[in-house]
């Protein structure tokens, strides 16, 4: 299975390459002022980046909850196997991995009752929406890339907490204070993408 | 420079001669001579007499020669009723044969040619060609006079009457010498600019050749110009009416100033079922920011009430300066306020181009209101995208598997599964 990695980076570039060539395509012929990404910002409809927000927040959070786990347990499981005192114990480093995935959770359900259809009417209907459009999907990659490597380095911190807790039990409340400063991060983008949700409001209402 | 040079007078000379005189269409051919060996001719070309005499009669070397004069033959003539002509076309393919299509004053021959030492016999439809008498020695020229076909109404019949006669003379007639017969008309059958011509021919002519219809739907004043593809379509609550461009009364004014730019456009009337509009004007007012242009509203003065246009479905702006904007869709424009009877007015522009600021007598290049890549295929684009990206990075882990190798033992016994009887 080694070559389908050398597929995956060909095909990232083949990719890269198309967007190059658009965008050489639309020099040449002149239409350079087309390449506008104001227009798209402003274009494109806040139902995609609210959407996209919200599918962010809870993949990415998961992702890094995941990933954290299996760091983790992989560690707890091996080690469980010469030091069975260790399992209840390091259950806790999988606890924070989890509650990294709430927070993804939360943000993505708040975020999903904000998504809301609207009907261009009165001025400001427009501006309101897409401004919620923004905030949402901001929201998203705030919450989801800090929990991302938040998960991650828990994980990565429980699993050699879990280890040095089976060589020697004393360890294991020290480096439990690690994994609450690296839990700590996910926190913080939880707190801001609930500032950012905030003032998101979609709807026919200014 | 001087191709450009030789390219206009070449057009230009083409164009005096084509005003100049009538060219009727001449068909040379000699069954007694072997094809080919003549000098090209083309379409447009237009021969007068005397080249015509020289370099086009003389390769034939005409000892005898039988003119058909038909009162009025064209080109038109020759390629429509084809069928009609079909031992004309007979005979122009398997013999020695040149056709003509323009030539100037062609039947000038008959005159011409006596001084030239030929001897003329005059046909007539209806005398008998039997006691003609051609002397060996000389050169004979035998003219014959075809039924009239511009008093017969079928012009289709008119020519296959002609063709019959040709038939008829040259099979008596023809057996006595080697005659080098050429068929020709006194004067074109269809004019050129009549309406028979305008039908048939094709459109790709030269714009210099046909004098041009004045575009009303073009508008121009100082800086500012506009194209309407179709009319202008004008709503009154619920009815609709075209306006006819026909109307516009000429001298369309406007001026730019800094950053403002206007041009107004003033029709004589326009009629609506319900009433009558005597005065009918609009007024593009443009604005420049940045280096780029946009239309802002369009007042639409109906009689007294002034009414104010804006773009609805197409955003009129953040066009570039030196590029002008052209929509073949439909630009809707919409009026919030009403006018004192209290009628909504809409405006509808079914295709458009338009640029301000532009000093040049022509558009420049289009900025078109629908672009290659929509908004909707980047969203999806980058949708996709992402979604690429998550199955890579899937792709790439999955490809990162590791089985456990820890118990391999190369060395070691391989397991022997016994097989069950």
């Amino acid at each position: 299975m080694g070559y389908v990695r050398s597929y995956v980076e060909y095909g990232f570039y083949l990719y890269l390459l198309l967007l190059a060539a658009i965008g050489i395509g639309y020099t040449i012929t002149g239409q350079g002022e087309r390449i506008d990404f104001g227009w798209f910002l402003s274009s494109a409809s806040p139902y995609f980046f609210g959407a996209l927000g919200i599918g962010l927040t809870v993949s990415l959070s998961v992702v890094g909850a995941a990933m954290g786990i299996h760091t983790t347990g992989v560690s707890i499981v091996g080690g469980g196997v010469r030091a069975p005192r260790i399992k209840t114990k390091n259950l806790i480093s999988v606890i924070f991995c989890e509650a990294v995935a709430i927070y993804g959770l939360i943000i993505a359900i708040i975020l999903a009752g904000i998504l809301v259809e609207y009907k261009l009417g009165d001025e400001g209907v427009l501006e309101q929406n897409q401004l919620s459009g923004y905030l949402m999907f901001a929201a998203g990659l705030t919450v989801g890339f800090t929990n991302l490597f938040c998960g991650l380095a828990v994980g990565i911190v429980g699993s050699a907490a879990a280890l040095a807790d089976a060589a020697d039990g004393s360890l294991f409340v020290r480096i439990l204070i690690i994994e609450i400063f690296g839990s700590a991060i996910g926190l913080f983008g939880l707190i801001v993408g609930i500032l950012q949700t905030s003032k998101a409001k979609m709807g026919n209402k200014t | 420079m001087a191709g450009s040079i030789l390219t206009t007078l070449a057009l230009f000379s083409l164009i005096c001669a084509s005003l100049a005189k009538d060219h009727v269409p001449v068909l040379i051919w000699n069954t007694q001579q072997a094809q080919g060996g003549l000098p090209a001719v083309s379409a447009l070309q237009y021969i007068n007499y005397g080249t015509f005499q020289s370099k086009y009669l003389e390769p034939f070397k005409p000892k005898n020669i039988l003119l058909f004069l038909q009162d009025a033959l064209s080109v038109e003539d020759l390629s429509s009723h084809a069928s009609e002509l079909h031992h004309l076309n007979h005979w122009m393919e398997t013999s020695h044969s040149l056709y003509l299509p323009n030539v100037e004053n062609a039947a000038h021959l008959a005159h011409d040619l006596p001084s030239h030492g030929y001897n003329v016999v005059v046909l007539e439809p209806g005398v008998p060609s039997a006691g003609l008498n051609l002397k060996q020695q000389d050169k004979n020229l035998v003219v014959v006079k075809l039924p009239s076909t511009i008093t017969n109404p079928s012009r289709r019949r008119a020519l296959q009457k002609a063709d019959e006669v040709m038939e008829n003379v040259i099979s008596k007639v023809g057996a006595q010498r080697a005659f080098t017969v050429i068929f020709t008309g006194l004067k074109p059958s269809v004019e050129d600019r009549s309406e028979q011509y305008e039908e048939r021919i094709r459109v790709a002519r030269s714009l210099q050749a046909v004098e041009a219809s004045p575009l009303t739907s073009f508008h121009n004043s100082s800086c500012v110009k506009i194209y309407l593809y179709n009319s202008t379509v004008l709503t009154l609550n619920e009815e609709q009416i075209v306006i006819d461009e026909s109307k516009a009364s000429g001298g369309d004014t406007g001026h730019c100033l800094n950053d403002d730019a206007n041009i107004l456009i003033k029709y004589q009337s326009v009629d609506f079922p319900s009433r009558k509009l005597h005065k009918v004007q609009f007024t593009y007012h443009f604005r420049k920011a940045l280096g780029r242009w946009s239309l802002t509203h369009i007042d639409g003065l109906f009689d007294n009430d002034v009414i104010g246009f804006m773009p609805e479905n197409s955003d009129i702006s953040g066009i570039p300066l030196g590029l002008s904007y052209a929509c073949a869709q439909t630009v809707k424009f919409g009026a919030n306020e009403t006018d004192q009877n209290g009628t909504h007015y809409g405006m509808i522009l079914n295709g458009v181009q338009m640029q301000p600021f532009s000093l040049k007598p022509s558009f420049d290049d289009a900025w078109d209101c629908v672009g290659f890549f929509t908004v909707s295929i980047w969203m999806s684009l980058l949708a996709t995208l992402l979604m690429v990206i998550i199955l890579s990075i899937g792709m790439y882990m999955l490809s990162d598997i590791k089985t456990m190798d820890r118990f391999d033992d190369p060395k070691g016994q391989p397991i022997m599964v016994p097989v069950a009887d």
